[in-house]
């Protein structure tokens, strides 16, 4: 059995971990824009943020199998072929992307406001606002939003399985459903629930360690 | 160089005394923009028709002299805010000229619009209306950009600190050096310097969470000051401190007056912190600024209902409006001394010239930033042409009297 599962596992770990980055790279800046094109905030343009935030809501709101569909021509074109572990790293970025978006928002929101006032008064501009105040001082709760960031896009990864993305969700699929292996099944189960688990504790542990408010 | 300024002075026909409001009658509206963000060209034409590098100074000297140094000028301050339909006046016609290296105090109680006011002073809130001018260079009109960095210029520091929670003390008083990109070596130099002048050096890696409410306000004194400004803002920064905090918080503000002549404002609620430091004060309400004086004539001759209600709000032993008149079979005084005459035995001098009776019904002495200040309630008792007599005695002694 070990030969089936840690296959898939290191399949797993392989689209979590490159999922992640592209979905943080995608999403930290559209969290960052959300925040400070707000109103009465930073950047104020409430325009764009009207149609940014419109745009992040419909993509939130597809469910992530039909836009892991809908994804596909762009899979294809950016990695050759729309079936594949690799390809399923496309349409898992995009799907986690407006996710990262909202958990950057909310977590620069909770940043005091007296803090950027601060800064604003002794002559910061936008960019420093940003790099040397907003970030650093969201940084714990930004730690825990990246961390559910992952456990959601471990779920997403398994679900991406049944449509021939490889993994873990794959090989429970495949073996431990259709084949009827009950054992294949549990261990798939169980070490998903491992990642999770042994995640939040890290994401929970680091954010408490560097949070020194 | 100073004998041509004279001269000038004399050819515009300003009168020194209140050159300064002469001045700006002399200059049309339209000129009144700042020259190359420093100084504003006076419209006498002798001054004009020279317009060179030199006459420039002149021109620079002469203003700093017509103006007796004056840090901030307020003029015709307006802030609205519009909710929808409705429209809120916050700060409603505000003047007021502030000099160099004064502590200025502006009390209300909460909702009086001083908070919006001191903010307008650095635009973190756009003024609707009117300028404001600090070291004469007009703040209301500055673009972004030049804005951000005169801002550099006006330290503020906050009733709840609003220091940086994931940086250590150091780096708090760093961020304003960091921000204009001063050297490393540099940095370090300056905060140690800071950190020593304002007594925390055992918390330089301390973080904030850490920290009691007065080493906070400490660090962020040290940080608002950082960048060597002009101006220093105070909005309630002693509000959520305790009385002794307070007072140390104030103590290190006037030494950062005396010492590095940075002219402070102040935004209070609390009378004490007034009397503690400040030599000018404006009491504010509704948004209009009723009463402006000296620290010493306002608690000497408040003129206000508002002024009033302040000063008794230190008064915490006996209320004036406990003592009513009417309880009395004499007439009610309240003596108000100043400087000196805290000091004379006037009471007894009067018992003994006069065939009167005095009943002390409640009295102190506040230490003001200079002088002091006393107050007595008493209760004259006696024939009527007698007491009329020693009323007048007192006020010949300098003392404010009044019937109450």
């Amino acid at each position: 059995m070990a030969d089936l599962v840690i296959p898939s596992l290191l399949e797993t770990l392989y689209m979590v971990a490159f999922s992640t980055i592209f979905s943080l790279l995608l999403g930290f800046p559209l969290g960052i824009l959300l925040v400070v094109t707000e109103k009465e905030n930073i950047w104020e343009k409430p325009k764009f943020n009207q149609i940014l935030n419109s745009i992040i809501n419909v993509l939130r709101s597809f469910p992530f199998l039909i836009l892991m569909i809908v994804i596909f021509p762009l899979s294809t074109l950016l990695v050759g072929k729309s079936i594949g572990t690799t390809a399923t790293i496309v349409p898992l970025s995009v799907a986690a992307a407006p996710f990262v978006a909202r958990v950057i928002e909310g977590s620069l929101k909770e940043v005091d406001k007296g803090v950027i006032e601060l800064s604003l008064s002794m002559g910061a501009t936008t960019p420093q606002i940003i790099s040397k105040v907003l970030i650093p001082e969201a940084m714990p709760s930004i730690i825990l939003g990246v961390t559910l960031t992952i456990i959601n896009i471990i779920g997403y990864s398994a679900m991406a399985g049944a449509i021939g993305g490889g993994g873990l969700g794959d090989l429970a699929i495949r073996y431990g459903h259709y084949r009827r292996e009950t054992d294949v099944m549990i261990a798939s189960v169980v070490i998903i629930v491992i990642m999770v688990q042994s995640i939040q504790y890290l994401g929970n542990t680091l954010s408490a360690k560097i949070n020194k408010k | 160089m100073t004998k041509r300024i004279n001269c000038i002075i004399i050819s515009s026909k300003l009168n020194k005394k209140n050159s300064y409001q002469e001045w700006w009658r002399v200059r049309p509206y339209e000129t009144r923009q700042p020259v190359n963000n420093k100084v504003p060209i006076p419209a006498s034409k002798s001054i004009d028709e020279r317009g060179t590098a030199a006459s420039f100074i002149e021109r620079f000297f002469l203003c700093k002299i017509l103006r007796g140094d004056l840090m901030i000028r307020i003029q015709n301050i307006y802030k609205e805010f519009s909710n929808g339909k409705e429209k809120l006046t916050a700060v409603k016609n505000i003047n007021l000229n502030i000099k160099q290296g004064e502590i200025f105090g502006i009390i209300g109680l909460s909702g009086a619009g001083k908070s919006t006011l001191i903010r307008c002073i650095n635009r973190l809130e756009e003024p609707t209306r009117g300028q404001i001018f600090i070291d004469e260079v007009d703040i209301t009109n500055l673009d972004k950009e030049t804005l951000r960095i005169t801002r550099k210029d006006i330290g503020m520091i906050f009733q709840h600190f609003n220091l940086l929670s994931q940086k250590t003390v150091y780096d708090n008083i760093a961020f304003s050096l960091h921000l204009s990109k001063m050297d490393k070596n540099k940095i370090k130099q300056r905060v140690d310097q800071l950190l020593k002048y304002v007594g925390l050096e055992d918390k330089k890696y301390s973080y904030p969470a850490t920290l009691s409410g007065g080493q906070k306000q400490r660090v962020a004194i040290a940080r608002a000051i950082a960048n060597n400004p002009k101006v220093l803002l105070s909005d309630e920064g002693t509000s959520a401190l305790d009385p002794q905090t307070t007072k140390s918080i104030l103590s290190l503000l006037n030494k950062i007056r005396k010492e590095l002549g940075i002219t402070i404002v102040m935004i209070t609620h609390q009378m004490e912190v007034v009397k503690e430091i400040c030599d000018k004060a404006a009491i504010m309400e509704n948004g209009e600024i009723v009463e402006t004086n000296t620290v010493e004539n306002l608690f000497r001759e408040p003129k206000t209902k508002t002024a009033h209600k302040f000063i008794n709000s230190m008064h915490t032993s006996v209320e004036e409006e406990i003592i009513n008149p009417d309880d009395f079979k004499g007439k009610i005084v309240r003596l108000s001394f100043l400087g000196k005459t805290t000091r004379k035995a006037i009471v007894s001098q009067v018992i003994k010239v006069f065939n009167i009776d005095i009943n002390i019904l409640s009295g102190n002495i506040n230490k003001l930033q200079s002088r002091s200040v006393g107050h007595l309630i008493l209760e004259l008792t006696g024939d009527e042409l007698e007491v009329e007599k020693a009323l007048n005695y007192f006020k010949n002694q300098d003392v404010t009297v009044e019937v109450i």
